[in-house]
């Protein structure tokens, strides 16, 4: 097969190369604040409400990580936008038809963060808006400038 | 600057006996400094190593330069449980980091006793009691244990505003996260804590507590002074989430009120009880019972 003996080196390793390309897939990813603007805008979620307000809020609650899982009373916060379990995300597959997003929380701790985003999306048109999440009327009124991308 | 030959002659042969003259303000900034430092975690360190590294330290982690008259005196606040691999680092960079800044410094550790949600602000206030019961301190410099400064031109002093040290944090991309950020660490002198009524005690679990005081320190008209990004660049030391000191979900509610309750949450509320003081030649370690959530 390869002749030369870097062709054979790197065959050797092989199963290390692909043991680092597999593992990354199950770690969280904690976003940059451009970076995750610029997948919010790519959802259209900033038609309806300031994007920098947005972006203020999920620092504020998850500091982007996906993998934000928080203890609120006897509810429990999940993901980057920090979905209950009280109504909007379900703990058990039983449960998930009943939910608001109709998912289930675990779904919203892993990478993928575009189901995350359309159960935003359904927060967001309730009458409080951004304000469903305290840290907007706390930290993300004012001093806004830094937000932007 | 040096003393000149004549003055040491006076001093040593014609001054009264025992009366030493004062030494000459320390320059500022130090001619000791290097700038940027490297600061890895990867190869553990042990005390006994520290301390034959630190020989002109004395007991309970206390220093004053030999050569001139610190600019300060600063008691370095670590609120603390069970993080002992991590205080063993930050001793092992800050020690000679501090005392080529040339202070006048020691080092308390506030250990919060028993299994209770942990309480940061509520520790920092402890300690800034207690270290001013040994000395007469006029700068508090409080630190995280887990975070390590990496340039040492980051003086760790107080200054004419309240100082936030912990600027551009690796954990954040070496950037400030928001402007209003004042956690990490922190320096104020002791006018500063005093005018703010020092520090919540009611903050319980992770979060909240440094934005208060940020408030307090708004409301009383004080702005926040800080190095730059390259000097006020720090690492922190990866750990996973500790057990009691889950994020505190009253934390957005109670920083929207600091204005009301920062003249009855504070210094002058403060009750602990103290269980130990231990003097390690690195540092002292204070165990103190703050308490539970009211």
């Amino acid at each position: 097969m390869f002749q030369t003996p870097e062709a054979a080196k790197m065959m050797s390793l092989l199963p290390l190369i692909l043991l680092g390309i597999a593992l990354p897939a199950t770690q969280a990813i904690q976003y940059r604040k451009c970076e995750l603007s610029q997948i919010l805008r790519e959802h259209g979620i900033d038609k309806d409400i300031p994007l920098p307000e947005l972006i203020c809020t999920m620092f504020h609650i998850s500091g982007f990580d996906t993998q934000t899982e928080v203890n609120n009373n006897s509810n429990k916060e999940h993901g980057i936008f920090q979905i209950s379990n009280n109504g909007w995300c379900a703990e058990k597959q039983e449960d998930v038809a009943k939910s608001v997003c109709g998912i289930l929380c675990s779904k919203l701790l892993d990478d993928d963060i575009t189901d995350d985003i359309v159960c935003a999306k359904k927060i967001l048109q309730l009458p409080e808006r951004l304000d469903y999440w305290k840290a907007h009327k706390t930290f993300c009124r004012e001093n806004l400038d830094q937000w932007n991308c | 600057r040096a003393p000149q030959p004549e003055e040491a002659t006076e001093s040593t042969e014609t001054g009264p006996p025992g009366k030493v003259r004062p030494l000459p303000s320390c320059p500022d900034p130090s001619p000791l400094l290097v700038g940027p430092l490297q600061v890895e975690f990867l190869r553990p360190v042990n005390l006994e190593t520290i301390e034959k590294e630190n020989p002109k330290l004395r007991k309970g982690g206390r220093f004053t330069p030999e050569d001139c008259t610190a600019l300060q005196k600063v008691a370095i606040i670590i609120p603390f449980r069970n993080r002992d691999e991590h205080l063993r680092y930050w001793l092992y960079y800050l020690h000679p980091f501090l005392q080529r800044q040339q202070l006048d410094y020691g080092i308390y550790v506030i250990n919060q006793d028993g299994e209770e949600t942990f309480n940061r602000a509520k520790l920092l206030n402890v300690g800034f009691q207690e270290a001013l019961k040994e000395y007469d301190y006029d700068c508090f410099v409080f630190s995280d244990v887990d975070l390590i400064p990496m340039d040492d031109r980051n003086t760790y002093r107080c200054f004419e505003q309240p100082r936030h040290l912990s600027v551009s944090m690796d954990k954040f991309g070496f950037s400030l996260p928001y402007n209003q950020y004042f956690g990490g660490v922190s320096a104020l002198s002791k006018e500063q804590f005093l005018k703010i009524n020092g520090f919540p005690n009611n903050y319980w679990g992770w979060g909240g507590e440094d934005d208060d005081i940020y408030n307090r320190l708004i409301y009383k008209g004080m702005s926040i002074s800080r190095p730059n990004a390259i000097i006020g660049k720090c690492r922190m030391i990866r750990h996973s989430r500790d057990q009691k000191n889950e994020p505190n979900p009253q934390r957005f509610d109670r920083i929207a009120h600091t204005r009301q309750t920062m003249n009855s949450d504070g210094l002058n509320s403060l009750k602990y009880q103290l269980m130990e003081i231990q003097k390690y030649p690195l540092y002292t370690k204070i165990t103190v019972d703050i308490g539970s959530p009211s």
